[in-house]
């Protein structure tokens, strides 16, 4: 082989230049340089990415067969009677609706973005096609019309990139919602399932819990990352772990992280805690579990299959 | 040459895609296929290591600084250079087989996933768990693998068609299974319809011709292609320079055989109709095919000492045969009577033992043959008859043997039929580096005393039995024996050209002389 010698070189070379980068991020994730150029590769790709999900949202939202030219301007005329809000699919219009439920309900002033990339590999992130010019800034709480969604972590002019409560590496403070007792979430990462269980971990040791508790995220400083109120799951199982002081749970999150589509950045916090006007509102009368199969009781009876005693 | 524009057009569109829509998707297991890191895995084996790396390193910097990416930058651009590299590398050691390259693509790519969670759970421990990673990469992996044999074709398909255009690039992939790498690839790609020089067997003065068969001899081949020469890598009976159909393939490797050990020795002989008559399919498909031979098969008695002059064949009856008897007849020539195209042996024929009335015969002419030197016995010319056969083998029109430039050999129609065809056009030769000059091709030089020193021809014989040596006169070597040594230039004469040609034929081989001239073959 003619150019090993070259080869090599121009492969030791590229591998010193990763290692640097590796360690120039490493010891100092907030280099100019490298913002900088992070900036401009979000903005390249998040332009690619925005142009990809429009297209996206286009095909999925079900365009009609252009073969004739009638039914194309007819469909111009249409949609320019509709605006662009009306280009969101049926499912978006939900999620949408569902979000300023939630937003009305906590009194947030959100601003509705849609996912448009997803991270790679064990990154639990996602690509928002909002930005700095929509007044998002790092760490705001991104959420949906079931819960939590995440937090932003950076910013580019269009995109916004947030980090997902479902990350291993994100702890949110959370408070149990009858009591007010406070505790924080941890995500589960990547599962197999998609839909992992959090882990609850209680601050004090004379917290009692009991499944079927919901949780709301407890208020940060100035509200960042995460604005009160916003509800992030509900205990399934009761961890007792030996020699531990403070008790945990498992926590079902209400949001599936692997589905987003629809998601709001909380660009202005509520003036007052809503304390739990945002979890969703309980059934009533208040649910009495039944277990119907013994087998199943410890771990399905206690989440999903609760059924309310008619009458009770 | 691969289009430059297509690896980076490639990875971005195979980025956005990973990032918007793949990592979007919910697959069952957890994990998502890694489309980027399979994109760069085939294009490093469809562009080598080089070329491997820089995609990689690219791909991965890219994927790292892309908007939702969240770990360090430069993990993914340390593991993909490496995979890209890696790929490049391993596909040069494995060849070109698609198989291979598919199961190396997905040894690279399974290893490329392994080390990129290795990295993230050392560098990213808050973000990449031990938990996590025991459900996703597996998933991953059984992804990537799923993907890789697609995308390796996707790539050598957009390769190939940016290259050489729309047709003859789904003509590449859908023919040849693997399409053209690069271009340097297909010019060491094995061409089987090419004549092939290579080393001969270890014997001196062994030189082994073989064409394929679906080559005429007076084709010119592309400018190129060089003309190389391969040992025992050619189609029974394609010397004569005819077609053959897939049914009349040999079972016996044919031997063009160049040059004696002794000078002076040696013929241009294939073994015409070997192998092929005993399938009995389609007689008189070929000028010297043992028509309705069906039973017999002529087995080459591997290469005897000095050359296909005194080569030997024996035909034998197939084992089945009820009642029979073998039937050698060897032909044999002596040294200095090889011939051009002596397919089936000019010299001594001996008779069958036991001729079987019902079967075919050779029947050796009682001609004189014209290369006899010694004269003492008479020479058979080679004259084929089969009794079985509808017509005279030796009507049929033969192809013209051209071992020389401005050769005088020409076609009769009449002429024996087993006169073999040269494999070795003129155009063959004046390929590549010899394109300028004639074709030189000497491997033996005429006998001493026969000539002047330093003479000879292809395939060594002094004689030939159509052409007598006065017409070689004036002919000069270009290389070999004759040429001008220190000995020579010291004295002003050449002197030494016999003694140099026996040193020099005693210990290198007409292979090595010719690739030490051509520069081909080593």
């Amino acid at each position: 082989m003619r150019d090993t010698r070259r080869t090599r070189l121009v492969l030791v070379v590229l591998l010193v230049v990763a290692l640097a980068l590796i360690a120039l991020d490493y010891s100092d994730g907030s280099n100019s340089v490298l913002r900088a150029v992070r900036n401009a590769a979000g903005t390249v790709f998040g332009g690619a990415e925005h142009a990809s999900g429009s297209v996206a949202r286009f095909v999925s939202g079900g365009s009609a067969s252009a073969s004739q030219v009638k039914s194309l301007q007819e469909q111009v005329v249409k949609l320019r009677a509709e605006l662009s809000g009306a280009q969101l699919s049926k499912s978006d219009l939900k999620q949408l609706r569902k979000l300023l439920l939630v937003a009305g309900a906590a009194q947030y002033r959100v601003l509705a973005a849609s996912v448009i990339a997803v991270g790679t590999g064990y990154q639990q992130t996602v690509t928002i096609d909002v930005g700095s010019s929509n007044g998002v800034t790092p760490e705001e709480t991104v959420l949906n019309g079931e819960g939590l969604v995440g937090q932003v972590t950076s910013v580019t002019a269009t995109t916004a990139t947030v980090l997902l409560a479902d990350s291993p590496s994100e702890v949110v403070g959370a408070a149990v919602a009858p009591s007010g007792q406070l505790g924080s979430v941890t995500g589960p990462g990547a599962t197999a399932s998609g839909n992992g269980l959090m882990r609850l971990e209680m601050l004090s040791s004379s917290a009692v819990l009991k499944p079927g508790d919901e949780l709301v995220t407890s208020a940060s400083v100035h509200d960042r990352p995460f604005v009160p109120g916003v509800p992030i799951g509900v205990i399934t199982k009761l961890l007792n772990v030996n020699g531990a002081l403070t008790e945990a749970a498992d926590v079902r999150p209400f949001v599936n992280y692997t589905a987003l589509g629809i998601v709001g950045v909380v660009i202005v916090p509520p003036r007052h805690n809503p304390r739990f006007s945002a979890l969703p509102p309980l059934p009533h009368p208040a649910p009495t579990v039944t277990v119907t199969v013994t087998a199943r009781a410890g771990t399905a009876g206690a989440g999903s299959s609760a059924t309310p005693k008619p009458g009770g | 040459m691969r289009k430059a524009w297509l690896a980076p057009v490639l990875i971005v569109v195979s980025i956005v895609l990973q990032l918007t829509v793949l990592n979007g998707l919910r697959l069952p297991g957890g994990g998502v296929p890694d489309l980027v890191l399979v994109v760069v895995a085939a294009l490093a084996v469809a562009d080598g290591p080089m070329a491997g790396a820089i995609i990689g390193f690219a791909a991965g910097l890219c994927l790292d600084l892309a908007p939702p990416g969240s770990l360090l930058i430069g993990q993914y651009a340390l593991v993909f250079c490496l995979a890209g590299w890696g790929a490049g590398r391993l596909s040069r050691a494995v060849g070109r087989s698609p198989l291979r390259s598919v199961v190396l693509m997905a040894i690279v790519v399974a290893a490329a996933e392994v080390l990129s969670s290795a990295l993230g759970l050392v560098l990213e421990p808050a973000q990449v768990t031990t938990a996590e990673v025991r459900v996703v990469l597996p998933a991953t992996i059984g992804y990537d693998l799923v993907l890789c044999p697609f995308m390796l074709y996707l790539v050598m398909l957009a390769g190939t068609v940016l290259a050489e255009g729309l047709a003859a690039g789904a003509a590449a992939v859908g023919i040849r299974g693997v399409p053209a790498r690069r271009e340097g690839a297909q010019r060491r790609q094995h061409r089987p319809h090419q004549p092939h020089l290579a080393h001969a067997a270890g014997r001196t003065g062994d030189g082994w011709v073989g064409g394929g068969g679906d080559r005429h001899h007076g084709t010119r081949p592309s400018a190129r292609t060089r003309v190389r020469f391969r040992p025992a890598n050619g189609v029974a009976g394609s010397a004569s320079g005819l077609r053959h159909s897939a049914g009349s393939l040999p079972h016996a490797t044919p031997s063009l055989r160049l040059a004696g050990r002794r000078r002076g020795d040696g013929a241009i002989g294939n073994y015409v109709g070997s192998g092929s008559a005993s399938r009995g399919g389609g007689p008189g498909r070929h000028p010297g095919m043992l028509t309705g031979a069906s039973s017999r098969q002529f087995r080459p008695r591997g290469g005897q000492a000095g050359g296909s002059a005194t080569a030997q064949y024996t035909v034998r009856r197939a084992p089945s045969g009820p009642g029979r008897g073998q039937t050698p007849i060897k032909f044999g020539g002596h040294r200095g009577d090889g011939a051009l195209g002596r397919a089936l042996g000019s010299g001594s024929l001996a008779p069958p033992r036991r001729p079987a009335p019902a079967t075919p015969r050779l029947r050796t002419g009682t001609g004189r043959s014209a290369l006899t030197t010694r004269g003492s016995a008479p020479r058979a010319v080679p004259k084929v008859q089969f009794r079985s056969a509808a017509r005279p083998v030796a009507r049929r029109p033969a192809a013209v043997p051209r071992f020389r430039h401005n050769s005088r050999l020409r076609l009769h129609g009449t002429t024996s039929g087993l006169v073999s065809g040269g494999v070795l056009g003129q155009s063959t030769f004046r390929a590549g580096r010899q394109r300028a000059g004639a074709p030189r091709l000497r491997f033996a030089t005429g006998r001493r005393g026969s000539g002047p020193p330093g003479r000879g021809m292809l395939g060594g014989s002094g004689r030939s039995p159509l052409r007598g040596p006065s017409l070689r006169i004036g002919k000069q070597p270009r290389f070999g024996y004759g040429r001008r040594s220190l000995l020579s230039f010291l004295t002003g004469r050449r002197v030494g050209g016999s003694w140099l040609a026996r040193k020099r034929v005693g210990s290198r081989s007409g292979t090595w002389l010719i690739g030490k001239r051509t520069g081909g073959l080593r």
